[in-house]
């Protein structure tokens, strides 16, 4: 049983320093959990003090039923692999997983024991007798993998492994470190900063900020029902659109006035904004509406014509599979992920609808998301 | 294998032992011996001794023993008393050890360590370099390896495999609690990103923590003492001001790298003037937090209120308090540098205090 769990985890460092505040979680048996955020949030310092490099200020963290607050780092059983990882250049493959074992004088029969398993689960079996200056970046980093997988392991700590790499060679190792956990059936604990990888790898993400839990769910919750402007902002690539607008209502319609742009709330979502954010009636609040939400194809506008607003395109990107419209609504920049075959181009003003079913609220002060 | 000491060696075992003794390869092929005309000649050597045996074997009037573990190398001695033993067993140690030292690197890591301590004058650098072919100019960088005492020996072991074989990184060997390395290189980012390998794999596959320090890169050899003394500042000052970086550049440190230089008499007269004793337990760590959390954010006041997590009116009222007790407007860049320097060094003397204690 490997399960993790962190209670009320603070990390001060001297000077008033609280790199992480309150950190509260439980992380099930052979669970992907990410922890994702942005360079300074505390992700890599949680995972530090999970992996005993990193006194804890306050709190308890368990693996399994066992209290590890005191445990030294080796006697954990947890494995790490961080991102500045080295093979050692002279030896093979073989001896580059099994040194760590040799220098903690494992028996020879059950150090091959070891390096074999790993070695078949990683498919790097005919690679043993190579170095490491004969092995692509995918296989070296199946090599690191496997170095730590050797410790046989019962949480597997991942410290943004795949970011010294080539974007293609990214994509690529994502995958094969998905599959490692599903094969491995262990815990693994990852820290990223790409949200992309986030949302491609995990199960459960946890989202920080300035040492703060802002979001624990999986990918799709993430996505379409972020509890802050932080979150919504964070995840997804392009990513949201945030504007101003005034919470009107008049008889049965809630709508939403952005600028010269009124767009009118479909019923159910009237119906949330009445029971969940009556008070906003009348005042500013923020209008989120993700990029693929935005639509300049004419059937969409003609089913939506109390969802236009008037834009002006300032760049068109075309990317093959679809096209970015980079705009303005007056002040405030948006950008649009439309068909590929739009025939926008920059300069022009056009209409554009939203999706009224995929707008959030937000609160402009307290940035938390008061409708989905 | 430093075949000729090992020779020597055996000669002197010899002529106190008064018997041949020698080196074979686990195929019987003498490579060394004090008796001249064995070498080059097959011995035959007992099967049981060729899957590494612990007890010496006798064959054809020779005794042998395997060379360490899992070695390619027997010793011998032309003799089968059982008495051999004993001095059979000393030799394989004593054969083992000398082929685990690589002499010509010890030389070079202790002429690497001459010129850390400031043991030789530039004359004496040109000449051992020279001896040892080592180039005199050339940009070089001194990284220092921080980690606990019972970690050395593990920490060396990695290093050695690490840059085994490199010509631009030398191991130069342990002071106190760090290990020294060599590197040749021009530019600082490559210092930093093989400190940061050196981190991430102690820590993940030995979970030793350490941290590394770079110092300033030296044109040739006649500097490197001050990439040395640069390397270790490196460490001591951030040892006080940054306690979670792993590595530490000694032209990244900013205006911690001037504090080391100011006398304990200018910066006990400053603080005195600044931030004394009585104004600083006034002070507390409530407005200590919120000074540093000011200066963090840029003197934002918006920023940091919303950082800490306290009323914006909060903050402002406590940058009046800490006004009133110092004469300092820390929201004024100035007054902001003056009391940030006397924090920082009431922390560096506190520290300097504890440590002499």
């Amino acid at each position: 049983m490997a399960s993790v769990v962190l209670k009320n985890i603070y990390k001060r460092f001297e000077g008033g320093v609280t790199a992480v505040n309150n950190f509260d979680l439980e992380i099930n048996d052979k669970e992907f959990v990410i922890l994702v955020g942005p360079s300074g949030c505390g992700k890599t310092t949680t995972l530090r003090m999970i992996a005993g490099l990193e006194e804890i200020s306050e709190g308890e963290i368990f693996i399994g039923d066992r209290l590890i607050n005191d445990v030294q780092p080796k006697d954990r059983d947890i494995a790490m692999v961080f991102q500045s990882y080295a093979l050692y250049p002279h030896m093979t493959v073989y001896n580059n997983m099994a040194f760590g074992l040799k220098l903690r004088k494992y028996p020879k029969a059950e150090i091959e024991r070891r390096v074999k398993e790993a070695a078949k689960l990683l498919s790097i079996e005919p690679l043993l007798d190579r170095k490491p200056k004969a092995l692509s970046g995918g296989q070296r980093q199946r090599v690191a993998l496997g170095r730590a997988m050797v410790r046989e392991p019962q949480v597997f700590l991942l410290d943004e492994p795949l970011s010294n790499l080539d974007a293609k060679l990214r994509v690529q190792m994502r995958t094969e470190i998905s599959k490692l956990h599903q094969r491995l059936q262990i815990t693994f604990i990852y820290v990223t900063h790409d949200q992309t990888e986030a949302l491609t790898m995990g199960t459960k993400i946890v989202v920080m900020k300035d040492g703060f839990i802002q979001q624990v769910d999986p990918p799709t919750d993430l996505y379409e029902k972020p509890r802050n402007m932080f979150v919504a902002g964070f995840i997804g690539s392009p990513q949201m659109n945030f504007l101003d607008a005034t919470l009107q209502s008049k008889g049965d319609e809630i709508s939403l006035l952005i600028g010269k742009n009124l767009v009118v709330l479909p019923q159910y979502k009237a119906q949330l904004v009445r029971e969940n954010a009556s008070e906003f009636i009348g005042k500013s609040v923020v209008l989120g509406i993700r990029p693929e939400c935005i639509h300049d194809e004419e059937a969409f506008i003609s089913q939506m014509p109390d969802s236009i607003v008037e834009c002006n395109v300032q760049v068109v990107e075309k990317l093959g599979s679809e096209t970015l419209l980079y705009m303005t609504v007056g002040e405030t920049s948006i950008t649009a992920r439309v068909n590929p075959r739009s025939t926008t181009k920059h300069g022009d003003v056009i209409k554009v609808a939203l999706d009224t079913n995929r707008i959030l609220l937000f609160d402009k002060d307290t940035e938390k998301t008061l409708v989905f | 294998m430093d075949i000729l000491r090992i020779q020597s060696y055996l000669d002197k075992i010899a002529m106190n032992a008064d018997m041949a003794t020698g080196l074979a390869y686990k195929d019987g092929t003498v490579f060394v011996s004090t008796k001249q005309i064995l070498i080059g000649k097959k011995l035959k050597i007992p099967k049981a001794q060729t899957n590494s045996g612990k007890t010496p074997l006798i064959m054809g009037g020779f005794s042998f023993l395997t060379v360490g573990e899992d070695s390619e190398v027997l010793c011998f001695i032309e003799d089968s008393k059982k008495e051999c033993a004993s001095i059979l067993q000393v030799i394989a140690g004593s054969v083992d050890y000398f082929m685990s030292i690589d002499f010509e690197a010890k030389r070079e890591s202790d002429f690497f360590k001459g010129i850390f301590l400031g043991e030789y004058i530039e004359e004496r650098i040109i000449a051992e370099a020279y001896s040892l072919g080592i180039e005199f100019e050339g940009p070089r960088n001194v990284l220092l390896i921080e980690s606990g005492k019972n970690d050395l020996p593990t920490v060396m072991d990695v290093l050695e495999e690490l840059f085994r074989g490199s010509d631009d990184v030398k191991i130069v060997g342990v002071f106190d609690r760090t290990t020294g390395l060599v590197l040749n290189i021009s530019e600082q980012s490559t210092a930093e990103h093989t400190g940061l390998q050196i981190v991430d794999t102690l820590e993940t596959e030995f979970f030793i923590k350490t941290r590394v320090g770079i110092g300033q890169i030296s044109a040739g050899l006649a500097e490197l003492k001050k990439s040395f003394d640069s390397a270790r500042i490196a460490l001591e000052v951030s040892a006080v001001f940054d306690d979670h970086s792993k590595v530490v550049n000694f032209e990244k440190l900013g205006i911690a790298r001037l504090i080391n230089d100011i006398s304990e008499s200018a910066s006990k007269s400053f603080i005195h003037e600044v931030l004394d004793d009585e104004v600083f337990e006034d002070f507390g760590k409530e407005y200590l937090a919120t000074v540093n959390s000011f200066f963090e954010n840029s003197l934002n006041i918006s920023e940091t209120s919303r950082k800490m997590f306290i009323h914006r009116n909060t903050l402002v009222y406590r940058l009046d308090k800490i006004k009133k007790l110092t004469g300092l407007d820390i929201s004024v860049f100035e007054d902001a540098v003056v009391l940030k320097l006397a924090i920082m060094l009431r922390k560096y003397l506190g520290k300097a205090t504890e440590a002499r204690n």
